[in-house]
């Protein structure tokens, strides 16, 4: 192989004289039609084939005797598939290879090409294959966007490993560099110029290629000779040459350009491949924060795995008549990053929809609105039922009132009972000289019994108000209550009516009800009188005893106090109340229609009646 | 108080006291009893009012007449009522009450 690098250095000092020439064989070679002569020399193209058989050679990392010999004549049928079997044990044992075993000089006598920088922008051709390669370094500014050996997956298929540009070993660069020099020697002029001018191309790339240490760019330069070598005028070869570059080209596209001999599965990356993935981890940082606000505790990693876990279960969740993924092969990134949108998608809806509105609760003066609005529409809805009382008698009765409270000495008498004025004044004198005494009450119960005579009117006996002191102090018997019915059948009355006066300060109603079977009592301070429906119950079964010689049953009898009576608002007024309250039972009232309110009108209708001795009719 | 009460009457017996009769000047015992349980014997003819009896009574205790009230088998005996018009029988008892107010508790 010496022997035949020899001739080509001769021709070294022509090289410079002949680069201008490079513009015009650019020229003709776009039109390859004139360059029909075959004018190529035997000698220069030996020395031309050989420089590609030693590129080849080396890259290829075979010794040189075991390469096989051109032999134009004869073209050797198993050419392209000898390198295939050296290659493999090139590659894995890299390091076994002498650096000079084609006795190229050592790289320190080219140490002015080796200084150049490795990252200058390459002479890049004007073909279609080359603009590939025109790609690919276009982005070498942002090497780790840059997808590698792109063409090699093209060309190479993905039987040839991409090459790892860390484990090529340094004498293969100082090869490159002995080629390189090789191929400046040659006599360009001797060339078509077409292949002059790739052999000027192929040496500058060559020289760049020449680094101490094997950059990208080295091995893209080999791997753009390699496509750049169809770019030969092959319409100036003979078939020969034609079919032996041919086969140079099918063998340095086997090149293994790695050099440790582990073949790592090409996996090829897309330009946007990194930033990609820095969205896909965003992503899920953003899906981890959207988790996180809806109550999720764990950190990040932990999260991750949780994610994997998701889109793995994610597969069994496919519908029925799509393709299953088996659950134990890996989680591709397609699976996660789809997976990881949709769930964004959906954080995102819960975490943005509107806020469920909060629990009405409301303050205090809103719920005593509402209990006043309640209130008013209850009583709205009661009142609308009763006649209200008139707050004012007519006028002629307000006379008629005024002229008996003129009068002096007994006012009125009904039966047994009469009324003087100092009595009635009580009637209308204000405050606590307003408190009724016995005569009122027990005039106005006199007048009530008078009109129960009536037959429109239930049956009525009213109890002077001296019976309850009577029973209750000194007893049925003793006080000989059983003499106060020797007139008449108290069962036979439809209510029997009391007026219970309690410690001297205060009046009270009672009533035992015979036709509803109920003893009432009622109070307008709201108390319930146990005592009364104890001592009338009593009384009920004594006189029973004394009259029907038997005792009272008691059946189906209830005690009864009205939760709702209208109450007295002052200290004067219970007597009024009394009053009213009887009157009202006398006429078979069960609801009592009187309040606070109208007490002034029932006190002058009270003087207005015992003035007359007569109950009004009622309104 | 009480006792003088109760001696009362047998020593107050300043009403003529007739053999027994159906005639109207027959007099007739009758007891005042208290709304507290005490008794006060009073013998009258049975056609004098009442009204003297129930004045007699409030000088005894010393009260207005106003302020009490007399009552025969639960009602209110009147001005005019007497023994006989009441068919009083011989040891009745006729009931003082005192007067009964109220106006609050």
């Amino acid at each position: 192989m010496t022997s035949q690098k020899r001739p080509a250095s001769v021709a070294l000092s022509r090289y410079q004289v002949h680069k201008h020439r490079r513009v015009a064989s650019y020229e003709s070679h776009t039109e390859p039609g004139p360059h029909t002569d075959d004018a190529v020399d035997p000698g220069i193209w030996t020395k031309w084939k050989d420089l590609f058989r030693e590129t080849v050679s080396y890259l290829m990392g075979n010794q040189n005797d075991s390469l096989p010999r051109f032999n134009f004549d004869v073209p050797p049928p198993t050419k392209h598939s000898t390198p295939k079997s050296k290659c493999t044990p090139r590659s894995s044992t890299p390091r076994r290879l002498p650096p000079h075993t084609n006795g190229i000089a050592p790289s320190n006598t080219f140490a002015s090409s080796s200084t150049r920088p490795s990252h200058l922008p390459l002479y890049l051709s004007s073909s279609a294959t080359s603009s590939s390669i025109a790609n690919t370094f276009a982005t070498e500014d942002e090497p780790e966007y840059t997808p590698r050996t792109s063409r090699i997956t093209s060309q190479s298929s993905s039987r040839v490993p991409s090459t790892s540009i860390s484990t090529v070993p340094p004498d293969i660069s100082q090869d490159v560099d002995s080629l390189s020099r090789r191929l400046r020697q040659i006599d360009l002029t001797t060339l078509p110029p077409e292949l002059s001018r790739d052999v000027q191309d192929l040496s500058s790339r060559l020289q760049k290629m020449s680094t101490s240490t094997l950059t990208p760019e080295v091995v893209q330069n080999v791997q753009d000779l390699s496509c750049r070598l169809p770019e030969l005028n092959f319409a100036t070869l003979s078939p020969e040459h034609l079919e032996e570059v041919q086969d140079l080209l099918r063998r340095l596209r086997q090149v293994n350009l790695k050099g440790n001999g582990v073949r790592k599965p090409y996996r090829g990356k897309h330009i946007y491949e990194r930033r990609h993935k820095v969205k896909v981890k965003e992503q899920r940082r953003e899906l981890f924060e959207l988790q996180k606000r809806k109550g999720y505790t764990s950190d990040f990693s932990t999260f991750e795995g949780h994610l994997r876990y998701a889109v793995l279960l994610e597969r069994t969740n496919i519908p029925p008549g799509k393709p299953r993924v088996p659950l134990d092969q890996p989680i591709t990134e397609d699976e996660e990053v789809s997976h990881v949108a949709r769930a964004i998608k959906r954080a995102r809806l819960s975490a943005l929809s509107p806020k469920p509105a909060r629990p009405y609760s409301p303050g205090l003066d809103e719920l005593n609105k509402l209990n006043e609005a309640r209130k008013g529409s209850l009583d709205a809805r009661l009142r609308a039922k009763q006649p209200r009382l008139p707050d004012q008698l007519p006028d002629d009765e307000l006379r008629e009132v005024e002229k008996f409270k003129r009068k002096r000495g007994t006012v009125s008498s009904a039966g047994k009972e009469q009324v003087n004025n100092e009595h009635l004044e009580r009637l209308y004198s204000p405050g606590a000289d307003g408190w009724l005494n016995d005569e009122i009450i027990n005039f106005y119960g006199q007048l009530i019994m008078d009109r129960a005579e009536l037959p429109k009117y239930p049956s009525v006996h009213y109890f002077s108000s001296f019976f309850w002191p009577k029973l209750t102090v000194e007893g049925y018997q003793k006080a000989r209550i059983n003499r106060w019915t020797k007139k008449f059948d108290i069962f036979k009355k439809d209510y029997v009516l009391l007026a219970v006066n309690h410690g001297g300060v205060h009046w009270t109603s009672a009533a035992i009800n015979f036709k509803r079977k109920r003893v009432e009592s009622y109070d307008s301070m709201g108390y319930t009188r146990p005592e009364v429906f104890k001592h009338l119950r009593n009384y009920l079964d004594l006189e029973h005893k004394d009259k029907k010689k038997k005792p009272f049953d008691f059946t189906d009898w209830t005690n009864f106090s009205m939760e709702d009576y209208p109450q007295q608002e002052n200290g004067y007024d219970c007597g009024v109340f009394t009053c009213a309250t009887l009157e009202a039972i006398a006429r078979g009232e069960e609801r009592f229609i009187f309040t606070q309110a109208n007490m002034k009108y029932i006190r002058n209708k009270m003087i207005l009646e015992i003035g007359r001795a007569k109950l009004s009719d009622p309104r | 108080m009480a006792d003088e009460l109760e001696n009362a009457p047998t020593q107050e017996n300043e009403l003529p006291v007739e053999p027994k009769a159906e005639d109207a000047n027959t007099p007739i015992n009758i007891k005042v009893v208290s709304s507290t349980g005490e008794e006060v014997f009073f013998k009258i003819k049975r056609n004098t009012k009442l009204s003297k009896l129930q004045l007699a009574y409030a000088q005894k205790i010393g009260k207005d007449v106003g302020t009490i009230r007399f009552l025969y088998d639960g009602e209110r005996i009147q001005e005019d009522d007497t023994p006989q018009s009441l068919d009083m029988e011989e040891n009745d008892a006729i009931d003082v009450m005192v007067e009964q107010v109220g106006g609050r508790r």
